[in-house]
């Protein structure tokens, strides 16, 4: 006997989560990505080492830098003075490396550039700036400026970094523009640039810098967040309530799901403002909706990009199609739409086609037209017969890819139809090419996918989503999903997960007159 | 127009003299010179290649040093005139400081960076993908440093030895100084003895295309791969004890492939080189009912091999997305498909693909065709792809990532040298 059971189940398929790590842990393994190997450097020059580490007006350095050189065959004068300061930072003796630049400033070594960024860097590492190191940054930049026409990136972005902690932050723009000649600047610029932007209180850079980023689907860093909530915290409690809700909107626009760390920040500064976690969270998330024109354009993009494609041959050919789409005229409107093979192959182990025929059978009893899609070769199965008496039937060409044709089915019989498989269409939805085409897709998709699983007691049909799993707003309430950090940063972008963890913030007004 | 007909009769009557001359060949050859089935098909093949062959005369010999020397001069002129602009002279100044402060900053940069490898720089827009990019030809420099360097080790070995032996120690000496008795065979005699026997093939063996039409579909690194891949296959089939006869259809005869696949063999554009190369298509040569598209796509398995029909194997080399482009081909133009029955004969292992490399695609056909027997075909196939040798993979990579750190710290104490044993 098989059992169904519809329960409101919001977690979408747990294994995913299982592959991933599978994954992380074969692909672990050792790569040296630089010429030497600073640990194991580390080890044969213990010595030395200890030399380097000691208080900082005794230390000669013109002794170790020849030492290193002499005992090091590996080590060319061309890498000895970046070694050195990496052996320094290796395990946080920033102050030391900073002493051996300037060691080797004042006895005129000559610097390169690459050296010179590596100070820079320092500064970033370092944290709490003196005036005094601020000042450094400024003049070591003007420098290194007066020596080179131009950066390259990796000089840019440590220039860029350490002089967005400085007053003269707004000259990293010049350098941004310098960057994109040769590439497009990355995560590390544009997030120093924004966080530099909040703090000293010129947003419209900073939210330009950050959609610009979150525009090519990369992931701010949270720095960004923090000079934020500091940014926040500038004035009175009604500008931190405007300013925090635009980060929300910011979040809804492009549909991000923050880490939970950040939300928690946000919400520990916000109840000092007055606010407090309401008591009705999941019940008023707002219902997916869409409207007939965005509906229609998705389901003309399906149609052109993921069934047709560049060539028609790849997934079926024009006869094929031309006869599909005169079987579903004639026959539609249908209410599930059914990926026959998925469902056939989900499970070896029972017998075949038991799941088909049970899924259509519930289906019928529920009153819904079905329509199940699958191939020829399946015609010859026995069993076959009893799908075919409780379903419309459309038998693909077994050269001929299913799932577009599911998709399509879908789609053409309009805005309440369902279907049923197993399959996450990644890569149809990544033939569509267009990223707010991509997001309304996964937008239907979660709306109108069943999924079908396997439990101890037997097959489980999983309903679509009613609520979309972003950051939303409903009567001054606000409802942030959030993901925990230890997962692969990959799978943000695509989150196919209900996540199971909400923030859900709402503004006391009694509390505050 | 006429000069060029002319061209392409004198030149297969000479290859028809090369023929003659060879005593097998005389009965079948001569009496029906014009007429014999055999003959006018082989025949045509001349003319295909000839036509096609007559621009590139200058390309015939050379050797691949030469070609080289060639491309390296192409592509400085070509740099040299994508600096004349000065943004690209800017970009080209911000890359060099680039890869001077990596180079400082103990990152994997080659010493020197040939024109060719700075145009592939300056045409990469992310910073990532250019110092992969440096990281490879890093790896390459060291490799040929390394290689150098064994060479004249065994070069010092090698002098020290010989005077060693030359010394005079007033005893008698034995021995033949490496001199031997038998004449030596030389590589061009090796060549010339497989390339003669290809050409008496190519009238009575079966046919096998490759389709090198899919030159759009593929990115540099991939063509690069597929040349090497084809020179290799001609090479399995050369050395092979019963060789097929080779085509290269829907050929482009400018486009990259053939740079590539002319450096790996400088003879393939020499008028006796025994493949046909052409730049028609297969539906041009053979009949359509006799032409079988071999693509992994389809459903329908090669039970045997059958020498009436000429197979197909579409080169083409797909690493990132691979789209089922020879079903569709095959589909438009209505060729029969079928793919070899890999799920009949082995267990695959899990996540490893199931795309073959052409030269060992075309070594499963002819093992096929040998022997007739699908297991011993299938032997080609590499055995890291299978059930047990993945199984194993996965087993050690597990046990490595799992006891990494305690295997570090055994192994800079404990030595396992014979002496140290000997000492406990």
């Amino acid at each position: 006997m098989m059992l169904f059971y519809k329960l409101y189940q919001p977690l979408r398929s747990h294994f995913y989560k299982f592959n991933i790590n599978t994954y992380i842990l074969s692909k672990q393994s050792y790569s040296a990505k630089k010429v030497v190997y600073l640990k194991a450097l580390i080890t044969e020059n213990v010595d030395i080492y200890e030399e380097m580490k000691k208080n900082l007006p005794t230390i000669e350095w013109k002794n170790i830098r020849e030492k290193i050189l002499q005992k090091n065959t590996e080590i060319t004068p061309y890498i000895v003075d970046s070694v050195i300061i990496d052996m320094c930072v290796k395990y946080f003796h920033v102050n030391n490396a900073i002493a051996y630049f300037k060691f080797l400033r004042e006895n005129n070594y000559s610097l390169n550039a690459g050296v010179i960024g590596k100070y820079l860097k320092l500064y970033v590492l370092k944290q709490n700036l003196t005036d005094a190191d601020k000042i450094e940054i400024v003049e070591t930049y003007n420098d290194l400026r007066q020596k080179y026409q131009y950066l390259d990136y990796v000089t840019a972005e440590e220039c860029i970094t350490s002089l967005c902690l400085t007053d003269e932050w707004e000259k990293t723009q010049d350098i941004i523009e310098m960057v994109k000649i040769t590439s497009s600047p990355g995560v590390v610029i544009c997030s120093a640039l924004a966080s530099a932007a909040f703090i000293n209180g010129k947003p419209d850079i900073a939210w330009k810098t950050l959609s610009d980023i979150v525009l090519r689907k990369l992931i701010p860093q949270k720095n960004v967040y923090l000079s934020h909530l500091q940014y926040c915290q500038l004035e009175d409690a009604k500008f931190f309530n405007n300013r925090m809700e635009e980060m929300f909107d910011f979040w809804i626009k492009h549909s991000i799901i923050p880490f939970d760390q950040i939300i928690r920040a946000y919400a520990n500064t916000a109840i000092k403002y007055g606010w407090g976690n309401c008591n009705h969270c999941g019940y008023f998330l707002s219902k997916i909706k869409f409207s007939e024109d965005e509906f229609q354009e998705l389901a003309k993009f399906v149609m052109d990009r993921i069934i047709i494609g560049s060539d028609i041959y790849h997934k079926t050919n024009p006869k094929e199609l031309l006869k599909f789409k005169k079987f579903i005229e004639n026959t539609k409107p249908f209410d599930v739409v059914i990926d026959g093979l998925n469902l056939t192959y989900m499970n070896f182990s029972a017998p075949k086609l038991l799941v088909l025929i049970n899924v259509v059978e519930h289906f019928r009893k529920c009153g819904k037209k079905v329509l199940v899609l699958t191939r020829k070769h399946q015609k010859k199965l026995l069993e076959f017969k009893h799908v075919e008496r409780n379903a419309f039937v459309f038998f693909i060409d077994n050269l001929s890819a299913d799932d577009p044709y599911i998709l399509y089915a879908t789609m053409a019989c309009g805005m309440n139809t369902m279907f049923v498989s197993s399959d996450l269409m990644r890569e149809h939805k990544h033939s569509l090419q267009d990223e707010d085409l991509q997001q309304k897709f996964m937008k239907w998709q979660f709306s109108h996918q069943h999924l079908i699983k396997f439990s101890a007691t037997g097959i489980r049909i999983q309903d679509p989503f009613i609520y979309l799993p972003i950051v939303q707003k409903n009567d001054n309430c606000w409802h942030v999903p959030c993901v925990t950090e230890d997962l692969n940063k990959e799978i943000l972008k695509e989150v196919y997960e209900f996540s199971d963890k909400w923030y859900c913030l709402k503004y006391n007004e009694k509390k505050m007159y | 127009m006429f000069n060029n007909m002319r061209k392409c009769l004198i030149t297969s009557v000479r290859i028809h003299r090369k023929f003659l001359i060879r005593s097998i060949h005389v009965n079948i050859l001569s009496p029906g010179f014009h007429f014999s089935n055999v003959n006018t098909q082989y025949s045509n093949n001349a003319v295909y290649k000839r036509f096609y062959c007559h621009d590139t005369i200058d390309e015939k010999n050379v050797t691949s040093a030469e070609l080289k020397y060639h491309r390296q001069k192409l592509s400085k002129q070509e740099l040299d005139e994508f600096l004349s602009d000065s943004d690209n002279y800017k970009r080209f100044q911000i890359l060099e400081l680039e890869v001077d402060v990596l180079r400082h900053n103990a990152e994997r940069v080659p010493k020197n960076i040939e024109p060719k490898d700075w145009l592939c720089l300056l045409n990469t827009r992310v910073k990532t993908k250019r110092k992969k990019y440096l990281q490879f030809l890093w790896r390459n420099e060291k490799k040929t440093e390394h290689e150098k360097e064994k060479k004249e080790l065994k070069k010092a070995k090698w002098l020290a030895e010989k005077q060693e032996l030359t010394e005079d120690t007033d005893e008698m000496k034995y021995g033949l100084l490496y001199n031997s008795l038998f004449l030596r065979i030389y590589e061009t005699t090796i060549n010339h003895y497989y390339n003669g026997r290809l050409i008496q093939n190519m009238m009575f063996e079966p046919k096998l295309v490759f389709d090198c039409g899919y030159e759009d579909h593929m990115t540099k690194r991939e063509l690069h791969n597929c040349s090497k891949q084809l020179a290799l296959s001609f090479a399995h089939n050369r050395n092979h004890a019963n060789p097929l006869c080779l085509y290269f259809c829907n050929f482009n005869k400018d486009g990259l492939l053939k740079h590539h696949l002319h450096q790996n063999i400088p003879t393939l554009m020499q008028e006796d080189f025994p493949i046909t190369i052409t730049s028609q298509s297969y539906l041009d040569i053979f009949p359509k009912n006799q032409l079988v598209y071999l693509t992994p796509h389809c459903r329908t398995n090669l039970t045997k091999y059958d020498p009436n029909m000429v197979y197909i194997i579409g080169a083409l080399v797909d690493k990132g997305d691979s789209q089922p482009l020879s079903l569709a081909k095959a589909k438009k133009e209505g060729i029969q498909m079928a793919k070899f029955p890999i799920n009949q004969y082995l267990t695959w292992g899990t996540s490893s693909s199931k795309s073959l490399t052409l030269d060992q695609s075309i070594k499963v056909m002819l093992d096929l065709r040998h022997t007739g027997d699908w297991k011993k075909a299938l032997e080609n196939v590499p055995t890291r792809k299978l059930k047990p040798a993945r199984e194993y993979m996965l087993h050690s990579k597990l046990q490595k990532s799992i006891f990494s750190k305690r295997e570090t710290q055994e192994s800079s104490i404990q030595d396992f040298t014979f002496e140290s044993r000997k000492m406990n």
